[in-house]
């Protein structure tokens, strides 16, 4: 399990180069670069870039969850990335491989709850995952057999003192924090002041083709689909390879980042090339 | 009504005796589908995969031992890799692409059309007339094949146009098709004009699911369905084509290739990466430049083979590893009786159905599978209409193994695109069996002279597979 959160420093041994030229292959309008990575619109949004990051303004009276950007890559192993938005929103990610979808996770974030879900093609319909949940780097529990699209973690609010957040919701004004903090008993509220940003990572193990979807979690306590809440800081949702049947995924070149927030921005990104 | 009679069908059959590897005469009335199992649908066996996604022809084997999941990775890696970029530049200088997953799109064909241009892309084969070998020689200055892809320092040596002609017909009710009759030729020749009389060959890329158990057909199997000269008398002859193997030094039956001129699959991986990848191998040791390449030999001169055995060994162990799609829609009405006209129209006296496979040690997976591919894998005159005029091997210039139709129904899915025949100029699968003539003349005509709702049942039948 620790082997799977290293996908941050991971160097993998193949390199494998199919992807069309990035200059060929998206046009530049509603395309800006940051990172080093083309970040081009999908649906009704204006992207516009700075040092900053790459900011998502949905052009949209009511926000679909189809905008959002693309993110192209070269074959990669690795990557994540941080975004920061307000309000309770749903954000969808899919990642590519060989040209076409093969993995999705959606985060759903009201005022009381984040849920975290994924979808993986591994194993075809039958695939399923496992999630993970760390606090400070350190499993706390593990949950297996999840089918692919299923809720796999629930991040919430608990009214317990020693599982203060670290970080105010994104779905909660300054003054919500506070009104939640006192209901639940926090120690302290310092950690209104402090947006919490959405850290996302997507990986594909080397070993055995797995997929794998990486949340923080703003939320200090995350329930697990066999009923267990434990204090989680990071969650992993982590496809489940048997070998029969399952496709060789090997790296991925593509991350679609769509929401229903009116405005997003991309403040951090990294990514791990797919290894020679 | 009608549904629930070919229902009856099937319960009434799925007990009768079966005679494996029989087909009833060409013309003969059919009346219910001829020893039909319950397993119709594992078109390989135990392992049959069940996906008819874009992801059908890639998946491991439906019965892998989870131990062998990571080789077949390894493997992959190997496929996919892309040998001109490598540091050490180990692929060319003369070469068809960068590697094996730039062609076998998806363990498949060609990639997308829209990604590659309205055609999908050829190699051509090359060969002169010799009076002291039946196949011919090398073109003395290209070699075996037209490499069109070279350096900045050594010239590709060529590439290939083709231009179509229409070719018009109606079937025996008036519906009129159109076939396209292909021209080929050489453009933009990097080292001179080619040799007089040289014959090319024009193909494809083939699928790569189910090699592992084409292999494992015991060659008994194959020489019994043989009848050179055509002893039943049913139009149809069919004969082995002989190829040396590298390893015994010996003729050997050929199974893989659109002649069937390699013996094994680890030949036809190691001569494709020598062929189209120019990478040497213990197999395959010389380099693809010819003697008159002057700057090809140069960059290639007195150096150990590009790669191992292990290599050859791994990419070899993953087309053993890809699982063959399962059928679909096997008891739907239409591509019930689809499957009982392909049967009294001829088709199965070459497109035969069934085989089991040997005792397989290395990979046990393999073994003892009942298996329908629906390839006889033995060459057929196919007549003027598809002859390449190239001999390769013990094949003449108008002989073709008959290719598997296992999967080819989702051709499209993966694929996005469909090419068939050895040159793809079949944009379907009705223009597949209209350009069939020689031995498959025959089933061509009793095909045209099927009704609309046949001929599309017959189509259902070849989509399901």
């Amino acid at each position: 399990m620790r082997s799977s959160r290293r996908v941050g420093t991971a160097l993998w041994a193949a390199v494998f180069s199919l992807a069309l030229p990035l200059s060929q292959a998206h046009a530049a309008e509603n395309c800006v670069e940051f990172q080093g990575l083309q970040h081009c619109g999908l649906g009704a949004v204006k992207v516009s870039g700075s040092e900053k990051g790459v900011r998502i303004d949905s052009q949209e009276k009511e926000p679909s969850g189809k905008g959002g950007v693309a993110i192209h890559t070269p074959p990669a192993a690795a990557w994540t990335a941080e975004t920061q938005s307000d309000g309770a929103q749903r954000n969808f990610f899919t990642a590519y491989a060989e040209d076409v979808p093969v993995s999705t996770s959606t985060v759903n974030s009201s005022r009381e709850s984040t849920s975290y879900s994924a979808t993986f093609t591994g194993s075809g319909d039958a695939t399923t995952y496992s999630v993970l949940a760390y606090y400070n780097g350190r499993l706390q529990a593990a949950v297996g057999g999840i089918r692919s699209g299923d809720t796999g973690a629930v991040g919430m609010m608990l009214p317990n003192p020693g599982w203060t957040p670290n970080c105010r919701p994104r779905t909660q004004t300054y003054a919500q924090c506070e009104s939640a903090c006192y209901a639940n008993g926090y120690s302290n509220c310092n950690y209104c002041n402090t947006p919490c940003s959405l850290t996302v990572g997507f990986a594909s193990a080397q070993l055995s083709s797995a997929c794998l979807w990486q949340y923080t979690v703003a939320e200090p306590g995350v329930r697990l689909p066999n009923g267990q809440t434990v204090r989680a800081d990071q969650i992993v949702l982590q496809e489940e390879i048997s070998g029969p049947s399952n496709y060789p995924y090997l790296n991925f070149n593509r991350i679609d980042v769509q929401t229903t927030a009116r405005s997003t921005v991309i403040t951090g990104e990294s990514l791990v090339p797919a290894g020679k | 009504m009608k549904a629930s009679w070919w229902l009856t069908a099937l319960l009434l059959t799925a007990g009768a005796p079966r005679q494996e590897n029989a087909a009833p005469a060409p013309g003969a009335a059919v009346s219910e589908v001829p020893g039909r199992p319950d397993d119709e649908a594992l078109a390989g066996g135990g392992t049959t995969v069940f996906d008819a996604s874009h992801n059908a022809y890639g998946r491991a084997l439906g019965n892998l031992a989870p131990t062998r999941w990571y080789q077949m990775r390894e493997g992959k890696v190997l496929f996919m890799r892309d040998w001109a970029a490598h540091e050490e530049g180990l692929a060319g200088p003369l070469t068809n692409a960068a590697g094996c997953g730039s062609c076998h799109f998806k363990d498949g064909r060609g990639r997308p059309l829209p990604d590659v241009g309205p055609e999908a892309p050829l190699l051509v084969r090359l060969s002169v007339p010799a009076k002291d070998a039946p196949a011919g020689h090398h073109e003395p200055v290209y070699g075996v094949q037209l490499n069109d892809r070279g350096t900045a320092d050594v010239p590709a040596e060529g590439t290939v146009q083709v231009t179509y002609t229409d070719v018009k017909g109606t079937y025996a009710d008036g519906t009129p098709y159109t076939l396209r009759q292909p021209r080929y030729r050489i453009n933009q020749l990097g080292y001179g004009k080619l040799a007089p009389g040289v014959m090319l060959s024009p193909r494809i890329p083939s699928q790569l699911f189910g090699l592992g158990l084409l292999a494992a057909i015991p060659d008994e199997a194959i020489h019994a369905l043989a009848d050179a000269d055509d002893r039943d008398g049913d139009g149809v002859s069919g004969r082995p084509n002989r190829m040396v193997s590298v390893h015994s030094g010996k003729a050997e039956l050929g199974r893989f290739g659109w002649k069937a001129n390699q013996p094994t699959l680890e030949q036809q991986v190691a001569s494709a990466f020598s062929e189209d990848l120019g990478l040497t191998s213990p197999l395959y040791p010389e380099s693809n430049c010819t003697a008159k390449q002057e700057g090809c030999m140069t960059r290639v001169a007195a150096k150990a083979p590009a790669l191992s055995r292990h290599v050859l060994e791994r990419t070899t162990l993953y087309l053993r590893l890809i699982g063959v799609p399962a059928r679909r829609d096997v008891l739907e009405p239409t591509v019930m009786k689809g499957q009982v006209l392909f049967q009294q129209a001829g088709c199965a006296a070459c497109h035969q159905r069934e085989f089991t496979t040997g005792t397989v040690e290395d990979v046990p997976e393999l073994s003892n599978q009942r298996i329908r591919p629906y390839t006889d894998l033995l060459l057929h005159d196919m007549g003027p209409e598809l002859a390449d005029g190239r001999p390769d091997g013990e094949a003449s210039g108008t002989e073709w193994r008959t290719p598997p139709l296992w999967g080819l129904g989702l051709l499209e899915t993966v694929n996005r695109q469909v090419r068939m025949l050895h040159d793809g100029r079949a944009r379907s699968f009705e223009e597949a069996i209209l350009w069939h003539g020689g031995e498959g003349a025959r089933a061509r005509e009793r095909f045209k002279a099927l009704s609309k709702a046949e001929r599309e049942a017959l189509v259902a039948f070849l989509r399901s597979l």
